[in-house]
């Protein structure tokens, strides 16, 4: 083996190493965030009223199942900040949380469309709002050209004015018809 | 579409031109939304007087099923549906006991009662076991033994209320587990794992006529045409009605005159025999109380509710 | 007997009742295909429509939708990883890495036929053992109810992935997720910060929803800078070999019977079914094989578990409510009730008064599950076709229809507002590589847990009884050994690993 190749298997290793330092790091938050959750709603269980019918409350088996979640977390928390003492690096998070998000800017603006549909949707009923989300996402993923556009434009066509004909007519299923067209 | 948008500035132009006139109601389809789940008896005999009342009046009545809270999350939502006639429901005791609780706002009173279209007799049921097999051998061993009867409920339930008032009426003492809808009860009946509890006809008839199970009483004013042999509460010294009512309700502010108008629809509906039939095949009785008659009954309930209602809260 | 038989055989052969069924059969498997549709939904819109057929007509069409919907969940599972419906999540493990690798006509083929035999496993027994099952399934109390959630909660260790910790937490969370919305003893709510979204409670299917499918979504749009990220799903090698993998399915008898019991016992528990039992049965695989570790990677073991398993619970479902009139589920219910609109009262009796009938469900069982099969196989293709069409229609058409079906369960606005919430946790969770299907399992069983738990401590303050109950006491054994057993296997796991980890190093 020459003395390069070394070198950038080493580097590598490192790399890598590097990166599950980040991906754990990332989970030692998360199990903070649940352990503190936890505890919090276990506490919030305790407080509910016993019940004169039956030796257990509504709050006996919440507070049991979060009990155990935050012990569970606690034990996870240690482990993981021993794991990241011992193998020490956890350089360069910033960059990687910004990577991180760099891949994923897709489906957080798929996310961010599906909350604003889903805020929309009582007010401006499944056609209209339907519509609009199918006609964005659509072309948000496959970018915009002249053959997108046409083809998004009657997909989503379809699938909103067409699905709620159908739910309506055909099934007797009401989606949301929204307070635009009052009914 | 087009289709839509048509419709759209129908209702736009009717909605400009006032409501609707009363004689021509309906107009356009009645949503009925029942405030439980599919496959429950609200859901099947409401859907058979949907039916009912799509063929009587010429306009489809779809069901809507909204579970959720004992039926409380459809009866809000429905209480925010416009006043017109065009969005209806159904409430039952349950609703009464909810309020009692304390876990809905919401009353029979917070609504337009219509007209009351079935009532399901209830029976008391006791398993097979060792101590008892009458009414009056119960009776005698919960006296003597205060709280060793299991009594299967839906605790702050239209079946913890029936047994609260024999609870009441006899001066015993049950002690409660909770279940939750008769089917449960009844197949923990079977198993053995309680030993008295509410049923009806169409979940436990079988297993009496089999001799798994006994009618002990039913809370009907006479006996019934099904179980001729059971004997009523009144028979038996005291005079409980215990029954499950549904009847039809329109949201609080609906013109008087549509209002009369389903009342007269209702009327029809539950004189028709195909509907008479069904509804009696699923265990409950076709009847007909209008919108005063529906609203004594509200109110003659509520009284006992509310005189029993610190026995139910846990 | 034989009279009965000819009467219900003759009523099913008629050939109206075939037409109905059949579309009843495609019905259902188009339901339970669309992820957020469900069976439950399917049935409810045919239950009107039978209200004017003849009684067993009307019933063997529902059979038809029932017996398709579950298999119909398979399709989106196997190429979409999204479980269609709640009874096919571990089917996702095995089908979808297997479609991803090339083969999606197998993973579909090999469904479909563990979905086919496992039916007819499960109308076998029905016909044989449907009094006695049903008997012993009534005599279980609310004791045995518990044990058996406790030694169901033990197979989480089956389903953690990479981490047994991690596993145990999303399980967790699952269990206490569960608890918020009304006390299902007392309906009070708790733990819902008198939020009206919370007030209802998470439903399981909004969770099921979120976490998988939303997930998944979300994930196909991920965009790590490699090409094919716009094109297809799934490459498009289209075979099929609908006779090979009809033997390769044979050829794992034992895996396919125990699969199927595990699919009766758990359908004729009134209040488990489907949901449980794929995952029950792909436990019980995974144990057993001498390759555990291949599940989770495309192993034709795993996908056949999870079939046979779901829809053998279509039987056992029909176990307590042909023998006694007790509904199992919902979709039970709603069979009850088409039947007794129609004037038949369903009960012990049922099988004595009006044997026609019953045997006629029995044929139309059988009949639904020939359908099924055929529908299925000739319509492959056409489901296939679905991962040719390009990502930027799939996701978001998915996506509406998860909406729709999240809406349809319960007609509720607030439940949508629930899916997005759920969506988002579900895709961070997989993002920092929790399982996801325990917390499933945890939403699934801990009410049961719960109000058994509960019931069983109302109907005797004493907590002996949980050990002093023969078959209670029974479920908690199995449920320690199979903790000690995943143990075991844990361990050497990670024997195993560090060889592997230490060969690394040492490189």
């Amino acid at each position: 083996m020459t003395n390069g190749t070394e070198k950038s298997a080493a580097a590598g290793a490192d790399a890598s190493a590097a990166s599950r330092a980040r991906a754990e790091f990332a989970r030692l938050i998360s199990y903070i965030v649940f352990g503190l959750g936890s505890v919090y709603l276990s506490v919030r269980a305790s407080a509910l009223p016993t019940s004169r019918w039956e030796p257990l409350g509504a709050g006996s088996f919440p507070k049991l199942v979060f009990a155990v979640l935050a012990v569970l977390c606690l034990i996870s928390a240690v482990r993981t900040v021993i794991d990241l003492r011992k193998t020490g690096h956890l350089s360069g998070l910033g960059a990687a949380l910004a990577e991180w998000l760099k891949v994923r800017r897709f489906a957080f603006a798929l996310f961010g469309l599906l909350v604003i549909y889903l805020g929309v949707l009582p007010y401006a009923g499944f056609s209209l709002a339907t519509f609009v989300f199918l006609l964005i996402t659509q072309l948000m993923i496959a970018g915009i050209s002249k053959k997108t556009v046409i083809q998004s434009l009657i997909a989503a066509l379809i699938f909103s004015v067409g699905l709620n004909l159908l739910f309506a007519e055909v099934f007797n299923v009401f989606l949301p018809r929204g307070v635009l067209f009052a009914g | 579409m087009f289709r839509k948008i048509a419709v759209a500035a129908g209702l736009m132009a009717a909605a400009i031109a006032g409501p609707a006139q009363a004689q021509d109601y309906p107009t356009k389809p009645i949503e009925f939304i029942v405030p439980w789940g599919p496959g429950g008896g609200s859901d099947t005999q409401m859907r058979l007087v949907a039916q009912g009342l799509a063929e009587e009046t010429g306009q489809a009545v779809p069901v809507i099923n909204m579970p959720g809270v004992g039926g409380n999350v459809g009866l809000a939502e429905f209480a925010k549906r416009p006043a017109d006639g065009y969005t209806i429901s159904q409430i039952h005791e349950g609703l009464l006991i909810s309020n009692g609780t304390g876990i809905t706002d919401l009353n029979w009173d917070s609504f337009m009662p219509i007209a009351l279209v079935t009532s399901s007799p209830q029976y008391l049921t006791l398993s097979k076991n060792d101590n008892f097999s009458t009414f009056e051998e119960m009776v005698a061993y919960a006296k003597e033994h205060p709280g060793a009867v299991r009594a299967g409920v839906t605790l702050a339930g239209v079946p913890h209320l029936h047994m609260a008032m024999i609870e009441d009426a006899f001066d015993i003492q049950f002690s409660y587990v909770g279940y939750e809808g008769t089917g449960q009860r009844i197949r923990a009946l079977v198993g053995g794992n309680i030993d008295v509890a509410i049923g009806d006809v169409s979940s436990a008839g079988q297993f009496v006529e089999n001799g798994d199970l006994i009618f002990a009483a039913v809370g009907m004013p006479e006996r019934t045409a099904e179980e001729p042999d059971v004997r009523t509460f009144k028979e038996l010294g005291q005079d409980l009605d215990l029954a499950v009512t549904r009847g039809v309700v329109l949201p609080k502010g609906t013109p008087q005159d549509v209002a009369d108008a389903l009342e007269a629809h209702l009327e029809k509906v539950m004189q028709n025999e195909d509907v008479r039939t069904k509804i009696k095949n699923v265990g409950s009785e076709p009847v007909f109380l209008g919108q005063d008659a529906y609203k004594a009954y509200l109110g003659k309930l509520s009284e006992t509710v509310n005189r029993l209602v610190g026995k139910l809260a846990g | 007997m034989l009279d009965a038989f000819l009467a219900g055989a003759h009523q099913v052969f008629a050939f109206d009742t075939l037409i109905y069924m059949l579309i009843g059969s495609v019905a259902g498997i188009v339901a339970a295909a669309i992820p957020g549709f469900t069976v439950t939904m399917a049935i409810i819109l045919t239950l009107p429509l039978t209200f004017a057929m003849d009684p067993l007509q009307g019933v063997s069409v529902m059979l038809s939708v029932y017996v398709g919907g579950y298999t119909g969940g398979l399709i989106s599972a196997a190429l979409l990883g999204i479980p269609g419906t709640p009874s096919s999540v571990a089917t996702t493990f095995d089908a979808y890495p297997m479609a991803r690798g090339g083969e999606p006509g197998r993973a579909l083929s090999l469904g479909v036929w563990s979905s086919f035999f496992g039916t007819i496993i499960s109308t076998i027994i029905l016909i044989v053992a449907a009094p006695p099952l049903a008997l012993i399934a009534v005599k279980l109390g609310p004791w045995e109810y518990f044990s058996l959630i406790v030694f169901a909660l033990t197979i989480v260790a089956s389903l953690v992935g990479n981490s047994l910790m991690r596993g145990l937490i999303a399980g967790v969370i699952g269990l206490g997720l569960a608890t918020v919305g009304p006390d299902p003893m007392m309906g009070r709510p708790r733990l819902t910060f008198d939020s009206d979204i919370l007030m209802p409670g998470l439903p399981f299917l909004i969770v099921l929803i979120g976490i998988f499918a939303i997930s998944q979504l979300m994930g196909e749009v991920e965009d790590d800078g490699k090409s094919e990220t716009k094109g297809a799903l799934i490459p498009d090698v289209i075979e099929f070999k609908t006779w090979a993998v009809m033997r390769e399915v044979l050829m794992h008898p034992v895996n396919l019977i125990r699969s199927s019991l595990i699919g009766v016992f758990i359908g004729a528990l009134p209040g488990a079914g489907g949901s449980i039992a794929n995952l029950l049965a792909y436990d019980q695989a995974k144990r057993s094989s001498k390759t555990p570790e291949e599940f989770g990677k495309g192993t034709p073991d795993g996908v056949i578990a999870s079939e046979a398993g779901n829809s053998a619970t279509a039987g056992g479902g029909l176990i307590p409510m042909i023998a006694l009139g007790i509904p199992g589920s919902a979709v039970d219910a709603i069979l009850m009730a088409a039947l007794m609109v129609h004037g038949i009262s369903v009960g012990p009796r049922l099988i004595m008064d009006n044997a026609d009938l019953a045997y006629g469900m029995f044929i139309a069982m059988i009949v639904a599950s020939l359908m099924m099969l055929v529908v299925c196989v000739l319509s492959m293709r056409l489901f296939l076709r679905v991962t040719d069409i390009p990502k930027q229609f799939i996701v978001p058409t998915v996506m509406i229809c998860c909406v729709i079906g999240a809406f349809a369960l319960n007609n509720r606005v607030t439940d949508l507002y629930l899916l997005g919430a759920i969506g988002l946790v579900g895709y961070g969770l997989k993002s920092l590589d929790y399982p996801l299907a325990p917390l499933v399992l945890g939403v699934i069983l801990g009410p049961i847990a719960e109000t058994n738990l509960r019931r069983a401590l109302m109907s005797d303050g004493d907590w002996t009884v949980f050990f002093t109950r023969p078959i209670s006491a029974v479920l908690l054994a199995a449920a320690l050994l199979s903790v000690i057993f995943s143990i075991r296997s844990v361990l050497k796991m990670r024997k195993k690993n560090r060889a592997v980890t230490d060969e690394q190093d040492g490189d």
